[in-house]
């Protein structure tokens, strides 16, 4: 095991190599320039504009910027913003906790809507419950998430005025300790249910169809046949052939949350990677641009990893070595 | 000596969306304890459904038993409540099926499924169900039974694993085995050995068996009684060498001829002709007049009944039912 982990991560490190590259690639195809915005000033002249570019290393070929670039990487400098200017890894760190938190807490509301509605859909297939779980899972895959945060923003910090309307932690107020654990669920409960309830959808329909699977196989009649409880036979027997597939899936979706999440941190102006990233993008903060998107790369292979070593453990038939 | 369990006028219909399936259409049979029974068949004809029955594990919906007894030492089954059911499966009622790579649950290990059954039913701890579990194991002639206990059932042949389902079957000394097609899937060889394995623990451990199967071979095997079964009904009931040296209704005849043999060199084995025929369809009259060599002008309009002859074996044919007779 610890030698199949040891041997993935080193696996990793080409993946790497290739998706810098490609990340680049296409940061330096997309059309302007961190520069574009001071054209627009009448009083800058052509002169300063070389000095600029001379300045950012945008003169090289991007040939020679992606290395210069990479060079840097590997000593752990990831460059200066144009935009913010401030480091790179600074600003990432900065928005590291609001990201995770959002991202598990999400993920964990999604798991735990998700998988006893799920079974108990495919368990009591066509009833109420069955329909009304369908409905739901409908309603959370095709709702934009930006319509839906602003529907519960206006139902409950609004209308309501339970919860506030924006933001990480109240501005100003410096909490500590309890306070500030209470202040930060506070101003995430809305953003969590909308992200949770969004994700619960297709992962609710994929527990539904696994299971539904699995509670025909000849193992869960003879389950039944030792005299097994019903909701052992289920929540033992079955689940646990069930949740092999739904575990792929769960590796999917741990990258896309770091970076799904953008609509709804833009919506309740969180503190987060999105945001950052968003608007590195609207400026062409190529620093910036390449920093997010490695960062995520990276979240990617170990979601991967982790699914395939959850797999494992799941289910005794794969072997990792 | 009273009877283990008497299965009385029993029928489980499915209700499809095509319309009613009498996958066992009044079917009665009964059986004494440590009395080996076999029920024989087509596919299709309701074997399985009848066996699942008695444990009441037939798929609800669309399964459903809607008439009938089965009294298992005086009490009914349709009547008792799933927890009743609960105490009775695997302990009293065991049950062996005809998929041994699919019937163990591919996630846990042999021994934590057998065990399971153990700890449910006997009382015992976690360290003496273990015992047990290895002595079953031993007994059903797994080598390396202790190392074998820990294994998933990936790791176990097709033979092996149905010997672990065995195992697990009689590790609460049952009072009753279904083995449903326990040999099918497995290979000449191994089937052999499943046999004598199944001959050798009723002996020992003295548990009536129902055999379900269409394997004459087995039956012939194994049983001291058998009931042939056609399109949800028992056509035919007789001990096993009374049906094997003189077969009474046309199918068990047709399905004595197309026994293979090691004595005939036949290039093509004798058939019956035509199918089982559609559920949702059955012809009037007896079910089997299609493909009745027999068949007579009666047989298209009325079913017969399953009388007792003087020999008292039971056959279900207009053949044996004498004019004016008939109730």
């Amino acid at each position: 095991m610890g030698k199949y982990i040891l041997r993935r991560l080193l696996q990793q490190i080409p993946i790497m190599l290739g998706v810098s590259i490609l990340v680049f690639s296409i940061i330096q195809l997309a059309p302007g320039d961190p520069l574009a915005s001071y054209m627009q000033n009448p009083n800058m002249t052509i002169a300063q504009m070389e000095a600029l570019k001379e300045a950012y290393g945008l003169n090289a070929s991007p040939v020679q910027q992606y290395f210069s670039y990479m060079k840097n990487a590997l000593k752990g400098e990831f460059g200066y913003s144009i935009q913010l200017k401030q480091p790179v890894s600074k600003l990432i760190a900065e928005r590291l906790g609001a990201t995770f938190f959002i991202a598990f807490g999400s993920l964990l509301i999604s798991i735990l809507i998700a998988i006893p509605v799920g079974v108990i859909s495919a368990t009591k297939q066509y009833s109420f419950i069955d329909y009304a779980g369908t409905i739901f899972a409908l309603a959370g895959i095709s709702i934009p998430i930006f319509f839906f945060a602003i529907l519960m923003k206006k139902w409950f910090a609004i209308d309501l005025r339970w919860f506030p309307l924006s933001g990480f932690v109240s501005p100003g107020k410096n909490y500590v300790g309890i306070n500030m654990i209470k202040d930060i669920l506070n101003h995430s409960f809305l953003p969590l249910i909308v992200l949770g309830l969004a994700g619960a959808g297709s992962l609710m329909r994929y527990t539904r169809s696994s299971m539904l699977e699995v509670i025909r196989q000849d193992y869960v009649r003879t389950a039944r046949a030792k005299g097994l409880k019903e909701r052992v036979v289920i929540y033992k027997h079955a689940l646990r052939n069930a949740l092999i597939p739904v575990i792929t899936l769960l590796g999917f979706t741990l990258p896309g949350l770091f970076s799904g999440a953008i609509t709804t941190e833009i919506m309740f102006s969180l503190p987060g990677m999105g945001r950052l990233q968003y608007n590195a993008v609207l400026h062409r903060d190529y620093p910036i641009m390449m920093g997010t998107n490695l960062f995520l790369a990276i979240f990617t292979l170990i979601g991967n990893l982790l699914a395939d070593i959850s797999y494992a453990a799941v289910d005794p038939r794969i072997r990792l070595d | 000596m009273e009877n283990l369990l008497e299965v009385k006028d029993l029928k489980t219909y499915f209700y499809t969306e095509d319309g009613v399936v009498p996958a066992v259409d009044g079917v009665d049979f009964e059986l004494k304890p440590g009395q080996t029974l076999g029920i024989v068949g087509e596919s299709g004809c309701g074997k399985s459904v009848t066996s699942l029955s008695i444990l009441r594990l037939v798929p609800n919906p669309p399964g459903r038993i809607v008439e009938g007894e089965i009294l298992f030492e005086g009490k009914d089954l349709v009547q008792a409540t799933e927890s009743e059911m609960q105490h009775i499966r695997g302990n009293d009622i065991a049950m062996i099926f005809q998929e041994p790579m699919t019937s163990l649950n591919p996630v846990f290990t042999i021994g934590k499924q057998i065990m399971e059954a153990i700890m449910l039913h006997q009382n015992l701890d976690k360290n003496a169900a273990r015992e047990k579990c290895i002595e079953m194991l031993k007994l059903v002639g797994i080598p390396r039974a202790e190392q074998a206990i820990d294994e998933y059932p990936h790791q176990f042949s097709g033979g092996m694993r149905q010997r672990a389902m065995i195992a697990m079957a009689l590790s609460c000394n049952p009072k009753l085995l279904i083995a449903d097609e326990p040999t099918t899937a497995l290979d000449v060889t191994i089937q052999a050995q499943i046999i004598e394995l199944m001959k050798d623990l009723k002996d020992k451990l003295n548990t009536a068996i129902i055999l379900i199967t269409h394997d004459l071979g087995v039956v012939a095997e194994m049983c001291e009684h058998v009931i042939v079964m056609y399109a949800g009904k028992v056509v035919e009931e007789a001990d096993i060498l009374e049906l094997y040296t003189d077969p009474k209704h046309p199918y068990t005849v047709g399905l004595m001829k197309s026994k293979p043999s090691l004595d005939d060199n036949r290039d093509r084995l004798e058939v019956i002709p035509g199918a089982v025929p559609n559920p949702l369809d059955m012809p009037e009259g007896c079910t089997f007049h299609p493909r009745c060599p027999h068949a007579m002008d009666i047989c298209r309009e009325k079913q017969p009944h399953l009388i007792n002859n003087e020999e008292g074996r039971k056959v279900r044919c207009w053949l044996y039912e004498k004019e004016g007779e008939v109730k």
